[in-house]
């Protein structure tokens, strides 16, 4: 049987008196890794927002099968992390440091030899490692995402939001990215991103959610969601399917 | 823990050199031979008797009030720059001294300043309060606290509670005495300064320094961002309203017995964090011990460089202070990532 890890119900925004999200229900997610799709200003980053409960939504999200709004701030912190498509550090921390603020829900700023391992792990994984003592301002962009990546991996959350974690990753680390995304879903752990990529994220995720205009338009696995109506309907845009040297289906756009 | 070897030698040294150099010269060596005597509960020659009452009874209620003065503006600073995410931020650039001083000033007009040894630093703390409430509640409510409009705003605030200031002062023009302290008052210095203001800024302090020690953590996951901040389990309501009340009790009592100091809240903790890493928790205690150092040899400075005249600490520290935030102004932009 399957442990559903997060479940959304008629989930509504509204912000300055503009509907942002609408009725939003998504089929209840086990440990898997799922793609929040849909052209600019649909509303991935709302909804992501939404679920970290940044935004006072009306409607109900459950985790393990429980609404999040009866969680105190310190359960919610446990189970769920949200990483934000962009990032201001105004202070030289080091990448250590930043990574292990991850576990702060858990350490509460006395981080143990646990915390140290999990955060050394994380880095590890976003091939980082040899940047543990270095200060985040002289960091890449896609440095930085990596390291704000591995924050989020070193937690202990259940449900782990990424806004555009590839936002600012070249090519190869957006695969090598989301192939370990795959290997943290094993760990029973639901991996939630939004992407612009659809081809990277049909390539990689379980399923795939489609937004338009704040709402859902589609929902189910990649093969079965992504057909030529769809995306001509919600981007405006040509595509097709088509079969690599490997034999491997890959979506494209004309 | 080399940190603050380090720092407290520095800190240690500047009380040495604070205690030996005066408009009346007492050598290093005599300095050394009355502290361990002090120590030992030994005799002191009675030679050596005058020099004794300028160290103990002159120079070293002054210098405690002025470490302590440096010590509660440089924790303050530390705490309004993790607060407001900005190294730029700083009680007297927030307007969190002035607004310290509006009350004080109001305080000297209306002869209740000192009613009571604890009047003034309440005044002040009230209005160092309000003042950053005041200022945090503008830029967060409308400008969601970009340093641009948070520096506006602080200009304009520090400009308006500035205004006002003169203005309570203008009033008490006519009673020369009463203007004459007033002013001394405000330009922020130790003269006369003793053991009674020690005791009138040692709570501020302690309290102010115990609720700063206990949010330091949650001031470094801050540096990620409100939203990031608070799902991390910060709550972001109680750690603003503890980070106010702290800050205005560390500026009140300081501007309760100093006067209106500024930068020190800048220079201090940008120039400790350089050196030792911005983790809040080091930062803080570092800092204190670092703006304790810089003020007695500031004020040390102000004693000695044109005596027996004294230049106001405030003033000299501006002289420094004023290029130093320029410079960091036009180095802002590389601090910062995107």
């Amino acid at each position: 049987m399957k442990n559903f890890l997060l479940e959304i119900e008629k989930l509504n925004l509204i912000k300055d008196s503009i509907s942002i999200l609408e009725n939003i229900s998504i089929k209840p997610l086990s440990n898997s890794l799922v793609a929040l799709i849909g052209p600019n200003g649909s509303g991935k980053t709302s909804l992501l927002r939404s679920i970290a409960q940044i935004e006072t939504y009306s409607g109900i999200v459950k985790m393990a099968g429980t609404a999040t709004s009866t969680f105190s701030q310190a359960q919610f912190s446990k189970i769920i992390s949200w990483t934000p498509s962009s990032f201001q550090l105004p202070f030289s921390y080091s990448v250590l440091d930043i990574v292990l603020m991850g576990r702060f829900p858990t350490h509460n700023g006395r981080p143990q030899k646990i915390d140290i391992d999990k955060s050394l792990e994380a880095l590890e994984q976003m091939d980082i490692l040899d940047f543990k003592d270095r200060h985040v301002t002289t960091l890449s962009s896609g440095e930085l995402q990596k390291t704000m990546i591995a924050q989020a991996l070193a937690s202990d959350a259940q449900v782990i939001l990424m806004d555009e974690p590839c936002a600012n990753l070249d090519i190869a680390a957006s695969m090598k990215l989301l192939k370990s995304l795959k290997s943290t879903v094993l760990q029973n752990r639901a991996v939630l991103f939004s992407i612009h990529d659809i081809n990277l994220a049909q390539r990689f995720a379980d399923s795939m959610i489609c937004l338009s205009k704040g709402r859902v338009v589609a929902q189910g696995l990649p093969k079965d969601l992504l057909s030529q109506e769809l995306v001509l309907e919600v981007f405006g845009t040509n595509s097709d399917w088509l079969q690599n040297k490997l034999g491997e289906d890959q979506f494209v756009f004309y | 823990m080399k940190a603050y070897l380090t720092c407290l030698a520095g800190l240690l040294i500047s009380i040495i050199v604070a205690l030996s150099f005066g408009s009346s010269g007492i050598s290093l060596l005599e300095v050394s031979q009355h502290l361990l005597l002090n120590m030992n509960g030994g005799a002191i020659a009675s030679q050596t008797e005058l020099s004794s009452i300028i160290m103990f009874e002159i120079r070293l209620p002054r210098i405690l009030v002025a470490g302590i003065t440096g010590a509660s503006l440089a924790a303050a600073g530390v705490v309004s720059q993790g607060l407001f995410r900005n190294t730029l931020a700083s009680p007297s650039i927030l307007g969190t001294t002035s607004g310290g001083s509006l009350v004080a000033a109001s305080m000297f007009f209306y002869g209740s300043a000192f009613d009571h040894w604890y009047t003034l630093p309440i005044g002040a703390f009230l209005g160092a309060a309000t003042a950053t409430y005041i200022l945090f509640l503008i830029s967060k409510r409308f400008f969601g606290l970009q340093i641009q409009s948070l520096l506006l705003a602080g200009f304009a605030l520090n400009a308006l509670l500035g205004a006002c200031t003169s203005f309570v002062i203008s009033l008490m023009l006519e009673d020369q005495q009463k203007a004459a302290s007033v002013m001394h008052w405000m330009l922020g210095g130790f003269a006369a300064r003793g053991m009674e203001h020690f005791y009138m800024v040692l709570p501020t302090f302690l309290i102010g320094i115990f609720l700063a020690t206990n949010i330091t953590h949650k001031l470094d996951i801050l540096a990620l961002g409100e939203e990031k901040a608070q799902t991390l389990n910060v709550n972001m309501k109680v750690l603003w309203h503890i980070s106010i009340v702290c800050i205005a009790l560390l500026v009140g009592g300081s501007v309760a017995v100093a006067g209106a100091i500024p930068f020190v809240g800048l220079v201090v903790p940008h120039m400790t964090r350089l050196v030792f890493g911005p983790k809040h928790r080091n930062l803080l205690w570092l800092s204190a011990i670092n703006g304790a150092s810089l003020i007695l040899l500031m004020d040390l400075l102000a004693r000695t460089l044109m005596a027996p005249k004294e230049i106001e600490v405030g003033v000299l520290i501006s002289l420094f202070g004023a290029p130093f935030f320029i410079w960091l102004l036009l180095s802002y932009k590389e601090g910062v990532r995107n």
